[in-house]
């Protein structure tokens, strides 16, 4: 008798199995319908469906809460009255571990992911769906993905800065070959992170081509570089501090909002400066795939571009420019050439890089 | 009619001095395997995910690859392994000691002598456990760094060409960790030096012994076991730390086992926890063998048992002309413990950036910080969600601290079960706990995100501090009150609600307290596992301080400290007027 309740538990079980994975089967079928449709009713189509969904949105994203996520999702809701949309703020290796967690155990919470350097890992591990959406012809097609697995939604320029108080303006490193000399020896500093001395390998890496790149990290790690193991922005922090002369890996707007303030900072872009673009995705099953859709135009659309604007973000949109005083650290307004790290590029080189780092920078 | 009632009396006693028995053995059982049942879904889950992690390779989807010794290999590849290890031992050892030595004499001035302003101690530990890591850390690195004041000072008084404080090395690293930890082995030691009873002091100090010699062989004789269990574990929190190394070591290049782990988790993408979970099974290891140790030296526990059925009366010892030297004591140490950071913080929440104290700043003083905080739309739920979480975890955990401890203490049949599980997660280092939790909640339905999701992960990371409290609280009771009440006709349960807990309150109002305090700063342990609903201040403040905005990360800071000062005075003021001192 128990042998036979067991069978039939067992069995049930994976009847049960076999119809969830029928439904959500049917149900990535259904996102990806949404996700790619073209016709004109395509807008009517997704507000009745977000209204379907219950207005219900969860964005996972990288963006700075305060300063930038908030008057966006703020944003979108005045143009979407019935959306009430969620957010969870983490940074890009933290929402890849989420967003995996979350499609094996098929307990999908995130519609939209809005993150940077994951692109390429998210597709690999097919976590994410192809969408479509008519703001993208405002944009690049060099800038995209040609098959729509990710839209850039922000850029960002990496590059150097100084605290104007210990080394002067005029005296300041102007280029990635100023920096060996030997006279900035024990002065130099960026951080141990994987935007940090790595990013800055593979930018070198992309531009000097490999065997110019090897000899130049050679010489470069002659300058006793300092490992600081946390956040970019929290290395410019130290630079202001005065706790370092000069920084080489400062995502460039930073110093210029502190120098805002009056901190003793400022940026210098090196010709030609790293680029990189942030992306956003819409996970496989998300589950609440017409408002995902909405919130995806949003961020795209001019209107959405232009609060990012407002957060001193570089918007990733051509026909949005960034606040005027950030001009002074955009490739194209300084005549300077993009050294643009596509994902595809960040990720095919960011191991190689990270074993040249270990090799020559981590003592 | 008079033998008959003596009979009657005779077959009583062996009645009585059965169910003293039945007490020990028969009622107790259930107890203990509803404990370690309890204990063991709690611990077990994550401590499979550590064993598998360590011994697996991660596919791109986080699923588990093939299987591999690699991640265990790349430990014991990483270099120059003998240094590493005599520098963790250096450094974690070297951090133990300066807590407890810290910590100690502020406990024993607090509770045994009668030194003046004493109770400021308690409120500065209270003080200084409300700051925030990122900004106690911080604000270390700022007041001892190279541009930081205490340079500024020295190196044109010495002449030096370079500044002449270090705080980069291990030594720095020793001075920061220890420091974070004093106000916990002041908390943690208070209510043992409050427990011990003075005759033992008075007998040797009748007995011609001077008041030193009476502090080194009696006092902190009898202290024994709880600064070893403190010193234990401050140790195996140091030897698996990542911020301290990171954040102090790394950039002076002093290296310890944990930065080279924390290195490869922040240079791949996704993190590979391999070798931080590989490094945990070492540790769990080496933990099993200090616990055993540990158990071998408070087997004779009963040496240390100071509140015994003849009389509990603690008394202070009159200092005499030493008072003045303990005064200055007490104004230095919490000085140091936190004036130093603290004001570093104020200062910081009173500028727009951030720059070394000087005269010409103060004009740029502003209160924008504390508006953009408070105006924050979230800051009421963040701060709600918060205290709750503190609320919930300190409680959960008092509890079972209370019921384990006596367990423990009593070392009742599978006691020794109940402690190696409860210990567990003290090796777990906080970024394995908190992934291993993400692949159990993610499978659990509505737990995914919530703030319970959080309390449970915090009682489970904490159990093992509060366990130490209720363990050493017991301790210190002989079980002659336990027999005394068993033989007049008391229950377990009775025997323990009205017997153990009111003698061994005072650690478990301490315990709640600590473990509050704890819980609310603890960022990487959740990290991973917050969700639209349960934004908390820790993770705030983290993200604010990734992304620069140092002046809100202080404000926000200040406004916290301020908010668990308020908490912690009540707390006090509170226990005062219901008679449970706190330790």
């Amino acid at each position: 008798m128990s042998v036979m309740n067991r069978v039939l538990q067992r069995t049930c079980r994976l009847v049960a199995i076999a119809m969830l994975a029928h439904a959500s089967a049917a149900s990535a079928q259904g996102v990806d319908e949404i996700a790619m449709y073209k016709g004109p009713d395509r807008q009517q189509r997704l507000v009745d469906g977000a209204q379907k969904e219950g207005g219900q949105l969860t964005v996972y994203s990288s963006m700075i809460v305060d300063q930038a996520l908030r008057p966006l999702l703020d944003g979108f809701q005045a143009r979407y009255p019935f959306m009430k949309p969620q957010y969870v703020r983490e940074d890009p290796p933290q929402q890849l571990q989420k967003i995996s967690a979350e499609a094996r155990a098929n307990r999908r919470v995130g519609d939209v992911v809005e993150s940077t350097g994951i692109e390429t890992s998210v597709r690999a591990a097919n976590l994410n769906q192809q969408f479509w959406s008519p703001e993208l012809e405002a944009y690049a097609p060099e800038r995209r993905d040609s098959e729509n697995y990710w839209a850039p939604t922000r850029m960002s320029y990496i590059g150097a800065c100084h605290n104007t108080n210990l080394v002067k303006p005029a005296e300041a490193p102007r280029s990635f070959e100023d920096v060996l000399d030997p006279k900035w020896k024990n002065k130099l500093v960026w951080s141990g992170n994987i935007f940090g001395g790595v990013l800055f390998v593979i930018g070198v890496r992309n531009f000097m081509g490999e065997a110019k790149a090897e000899a130049y990290l050679e010489k470069l790690s002659q300058q006793n570089i300092v490992n600081v193991p946390s956040a970019n922005r929290t290395v410019v922090d130290q630079v202001m501090a005065g706790e370092y002369a000069i920084c080489l890996d400062a995502f460039l707007h930073h110093p210029i909002i502190s120098a805002r303030k009056g901190a003793p900072v400022a940026s210098i872009p090196w010709d030609p400066i790293i680029t990189m673009a942030s992306s956003v995705m819409l996970p496989r099953s998300a589950p609440h795939p017409h408002g995902a859709m909405l919130f995806i135009d949003f961020l795209l659309s001019k209107e959405g571009q232009s609060k990012l604007q407002g957060a001193d973000y570089f918007p990733a949109r051509p026909d949005v420019p960034a606040n005027p005083d950030l001009d002074a650290v955009v490739p194209r307004k300084l005549g300077m050439k993009e050294n643009f790290i596509t994902p595809a590029r960040f990720a095919a080189d960011v191991k190689k890089s990270r074993e040249i780092y270990e090799r020559l920078f981590v003592k | 009619m008079q033998i008959a009632g003596s009979d009657a009396k005779v077959v009583a006693q062996p009645d009585r001095l059965d169910r003293v028995k039945r007490f020990d053995t028969a009622e107790l059982p259930w107890l203990v395997i509803a404990l370690v049942g309890l204990l063991a879904l709690a611990v077990l889950p994550p401590f499979l995910f550590l064993i598998l992690a360590s011994v697996h390779e991660f596919e791109l989807d986080g699923s588990y690859g093939a299987l591999t010794l690699d991640h265990f290999q790349a430990i014991m590849a990483s270099g120059k392994l003998s240094t590493l290890v005599l520098n963790s031992a250096i450094y974690s050892g070297g951090s133990a000691l300066f807590a407890l030595v810290v910590g100690a004499t502020q406990a024993w001035l607090a509770e045994r002598t009668d030194a003046p302003w004493r109770n400021w101690l308690w409120f500065a530990s209270m003080i200084s456990l409300g700051v925030p890591y990122v900004l106690y850390i911080g604000g270390w690195l700022l007041f001892l760094g190279k541009s930081g004041p205490v340079n500024a000072l020295l190196k044109p008084l010495l002449d030096a060409a370079v500044a002449p404080v270090n705080i980069y090395s291990i030594p720095g690293m020793i001075f920061v960790e220890g420091m974070i930890w004093s106000p916990l082995a002041f908390l943690m030691l208070t209510s043992v030096f409050r427990n011990s009873d003075a005759s033992f002091e008075e007998a040797s100090i009748m007995s011609g012994a001077s008041t030193l010699t009476t502090l080194r062989r009696v006092t902190l004789g009898m202290a024994g076991p709880a600064l070893l269990a403190f010193a234990m574990i401050v140790f195996i929190r140091a030897s698996e730390s990542f911020e301290v190394p990171a954040l102090v070591g790394i950039p002076g290049s002093a290296r310890v086992l944990t930065s080279t782990i924390f290195q490869s988790l922040h240079l791949d993408m996704p993190p590979n926890i391999g070798e931080a979970a590989a490094f945990g099974v070492i540790l769990l290891v080496i933990m099993t063998v200090l616990l055993r140790l540990y158990d071998r030296m408070v087997r004779n526990a009963h040496r240390f048992r100071t509140v015994t059925g003849k009389g509990f009366r603690p008394r202070v010892i009159a200092l005499g002309p030493l008072r003045p030297v303990a005064g200055l004591l007490i104004v230095i140490i919490p000085a140091v413990v936190i004036a130093i950071p603290l004001s570093n913080i104020i200062w910081a929440a009173l500028l727009p950036y951030y720059e070394p104290f000087n005269l010409a700043a103060l004009g740029k003083v502003t209160s924008v910080n504390f508006v953009k905080v408070i105006n924050s739309p979230s800051f009421r739920e963040t701060i709600f969600n918060t205290l709750l979480l503190g609320v919930v975890t300190a409680t959960v955990v008092s509890v079972l601290s209370g019921v384990a401890g006596w367990c423990l203490a009593r070392r009742r049949p599978g006691s020794w079960l109940i402690d190696t599980l409860a210990a567990m997660p003290l090796v777990f280092p906080a970024i394995v706990l908190s992934l291993a939790f993400l692949e159990i909640f993610v499978h659990s339905g509505a737990l995914y995100g919530s703030l319970t999701s959080l309390a449970i992960v915090s009682s489970v990371a904490f159990l093992p501090y509060g366990l130490r409290y209720g363990q050493i609280g017991v301790m210190q009771i002989h079980p002659e009150l336990e027999e005394a009440a068993a033989l007049s006709g008391a229950r377990g349960w009775v025997i323990f609600l009205r017997v153990i807990v009111p003698l061994i309150a005072p650690a478990l109002v301490s315990c709640w307290l600590f473990v509050f305090l704890l819980a609310v700063r603890a960022m990487a342990l959740i990290l991973l596992l917050v969700g639209p609903d349960s934004h908390v201040v820790a993770v705030s403040l983290f993200e604010l301080w990734q992304n620069g905005a140092i002046g809100e990360v202080a404000a926000l800071g200040c406004i916290w400290t301020a908010i668990m000062t308020v908490f912690s005075v009540s707390f006090y003021l509170v226990a005062r007027r219901t008679q449970t001192p706190i330790g």
